[in-house]
């Protein structure tokens, strides 16, 4: 009798081990199959901003199953032409995607497009910042592009203890770095004793920009403080300190975790970037796409699901958060880049 | 009497020349800044313009020369950030750097000599046949970089750019030096004014013996080299390769030529002109951040002065010189 109990106890004990094993499996094998291609559209793509975003996007595709492929499936402008995003979209439309996750050049130029899109069934979602009419899309994904600028100015205004005067480089009409630069210039303004200079542009060209941050440190001796609202600001910064022999005398804040920014900060030239978790927006980004398309979620009641009811199936803002990268933390940066 | 004569004629002469007018415009417009803000004439400020100007400037001798011959080449940006990548991934993989720059001048050459094929063997329109180029080279090496720079903090590396003699970059002293010889031979040596009459008339250029299509093969490929040169001395400067660096670059040479007294239909314009013209612009991006202004005004107050600095050459011509030339007089060979 305990010989058969004991028998029974393994016998259940295995089968429940192949169950939970089974179960695992299942999680990994999506219950809903997306047959077609999400494409990603953003801009200057050409910038190396977009790879950890990239990578979240392939690695959260893999896990639902969806092909998703860098070389294929990103699209965009190498400039910051918003006009240039509307066409691919419409061109995607016109290609049949199953959905499109796109980063705004701009708060206007795509919602046409992007209204056309809905139409036709084929879900928007944007990440890094949304547009002017939300009712264009489903939702946005990303750090508050203005709190990058609070978490940056305070951060920036507390090493310099309330004292000084700031420098800007930002890339102006293009509303992430619009948005990021108002957090400075308005988190900033609370300092009285800081003064923040006309904001300069780097045209998003590392060569343009270090030769316009060396006018602005030669234009003005007092500067203590240089922002990049990007990493191509940021390092531009950082070589134009270096060039002036300023290092030491002049913060550096830059943005994001490119691989030559994350050199300056071990270098000690630039103090610290607030960097967005690109990885994990357009992770989520691809997981909310999946949601969508999937149309499982029934709020309305039993069998009733959103997206065919036209109820919001995800939220309209998802702020996914900075992190500062310093000194302290750089190393760990500096060798997850080996990896990818 | 005749001495008053004399006297205008070469007053008139002088007005006549695009170079004299920038020269002027240069000198007022480095007065103005200087009053306006003390940082602009320091030594510091100049030294960060002349290693910028020498960059480009190396590049915008070979646009000069295509552009006195009639033609351009779109594709200098793309082949500056090929030759920045190659020429800093020999140095990182170990490669002595004073050997690398050579190898990188190389790949320059043979991107531009393929241009040059291209245009002059296979009668490829040149604009077509460098914007193909400039899409594929920039494909190129995005794709092997990811779009990652590559960055390479060394003295060695650095020493291009950084070196200098008397606080003057070295690169600065080689560029003008380059420029005054060029200059000298475009105005006084055969081969040189040779191409001012392939940029005049093609047809009568090649009547006359001129081997124009190899002329223009050997132009192309000098220009790939120099501005591989280009781009191996901005990364240098910039301490890494950026991979999608220097976009519009070839514009901004073309938009310089053109101020110094360069036609876009070839056959006029000096290197000495074209050079004041970067240095113009140099000057001007560097002025509108001493006076700070407000970066959404930025580009419309650039153009406003562009479009100034053009109309001024016009007037001078028109009014001084011959109607109906476009731009102020310049030396033609």
């Amino acid at each position: 009798m305990q010989r058969k109990s004991l028998a029974v106890l393994v016998l259940g004990l295995a089968m429940g081990l192949c169950g939970v094993m089974t179960g695992g499996a299942q999680t990994r094998t999506p219950a809903f199959a997306i047959n077609g291609e999400i494409a990603y559209v953003a801009y200057y793509t050409t910038v190396p901003y977009w790879n950890d975003g990239l990578r979240g996007m392939e690695a959260a595709a893999a896990e639902l199953g969806i092909k998703f492929d860098r070389t294929k499936n990103f699209y965009g402008p190498t400039d910051g032409s918003g006009s240039e995003q509307a066409r691919i979209i419409d061109e995607l439309v016109a290609k049949g995607v199953k959905g499109i996750v796109v980063s705004p050049a701009d708060n206007n130029s795509i919602l046409s497009a992007c209204e056309n899109a809905m139409k036709h069934g084929i879900p928007i979602i944007t990440v890094i910042s949304g547009m002017s009419n939300p009712s264009t899309y489903y939702g946005e994904l990303g750090a508050s592009n203005f709190n990058v600028g609070v978490t940056g100015g305070n951060y920036a205004a507390k090493l310099v203890n309330g004292k000084g005067k700031v420098g800007i480089l930002t890339i102006p009409g293009v509303p992430v770095h619009d948005q990021r630069a108002q957090g400075y210039v308005q988190t900033l303004a609370k300092y009285p004793g800081i003064k923040v200079l006309p904001l300069v542009n780097t045209d998003a060209d590392p060569a343009k920009g270090q030769e316009r941050a060396a006018a602005l440190i030669q234009a003005n001796p007092d500067l203590n403080v240089l922002i990049g609202t990007d990493s191509v600001g940021g390092a531009a910064a950082a070589r134009a300190v270096k060039e002036a022999g300023k290092v030491g005398k002049i913060v550096v804040i830059g943005m994001d975790r490119d691989k030559d920014l994350l050199g300056y900060i071990k270098d000690g030239i630039v103090t610290a970037s607030v960097a967005s978790k690109s990885f994990s927006t357009k992770w989520m980004a691809m997981h909310y796409m999946y949601w969508i398309l999937a149309d499982k979620m029934q709020d309305i009641g039993p069998g009733i699901t959103d997206v065919a009811n036209k109820i919001p199936p995800i939220p309209l803002v998802s702020d996914t958060g900075t992190m500062v990268i310093d000194k302290s933390n750089v190393d760990l940066f500096i060798k997850a880049l080996s990896k990818k | 009497m005749t001495g008053q004569a004399g006297k205008k004629g070469i007053l008139r002469s002088m007005i006549e020349q695009t170079e004299f007018i920038l020269v002027i415009m240069i000198v007022v417009m480095c007065i103005l800044l200087s009053q306006l803000n003390e940082g602009f004439f320091t030594s510091a400020n100049f030294r960060s313009m002349s290693r910028g100007f020498a960059i480009e400037g190396f590049t915008l001798i070979g646009m000069c020369f295509l552009l006195i011959t009639g033609t351009f080449d779109i594709s200098v940006a793309s082949v500056m950030a090929m030759a920045g990548y190659v020429f800093t991934s020999l140095a990182v993989a170990g490669l002595n750097a004073w050997l690398a720059l050579p190898v990188a001048i190389l790949v320059g050459w043979a991107i531009g000599s393929c241009n040059g094929f291209i245009i002059t063997r296979l009668r490829v329109n040149a604009f077509i046949a460098t914007l193909a180029t400039m899409t594929i080279v920039r494909g190129v090496v995005l794709s092997i970089s990811q779009g990652n720079p590559i960055r390479l903090a060394t003295a060695e590396f650095g020493q291009f750019s950084s070196a200098a003699i008397g606080g003057v970059p070295v690169m600065f002293i080689l560029l003008i030096l380059t420029v005054a010889v060029l200059d000298f031979m475009l105005r006084k040596v055969r081969w040189f004014r040779q191409l001012y009459f392939i940029g005049g008339n093609e047809n009568s250029a090649e009547l006359t013996g001129i081997n124009v299509a190899r002329m223009r093969f050997v132009l192309f490929g000098v220009i790939g080299a120099l501005a591989a040169l280009s781009g191996s001395l901005s990364s240098s400067r910039l301490e890494a390769s950026v991979p999608n660096a220097y976009v519009g670059t070839e514009m901004k040479l073309m938009v310089a030529c053109v101020i110094g007294g360069c036609s876009l239909n070839g056959g006029r314009g000096t290197l000495l002109g074209a050079a004041l013209g970067l240095a113009f612009l140099f000057l001007l991006d560097n002025g509108m951040i001493m006076m700070g202004i407000d970066i959404y005004w930025f580009q419309g107050i650039l153009g406003v002065f562009l479009i100034g600095v053009i109309l001024v050459n016009t007037v001078s011509a028109g009014s001084f010189g011959r109607r109906g030339r476009g731009l102020g007089k310049s030396r033609q060979g």
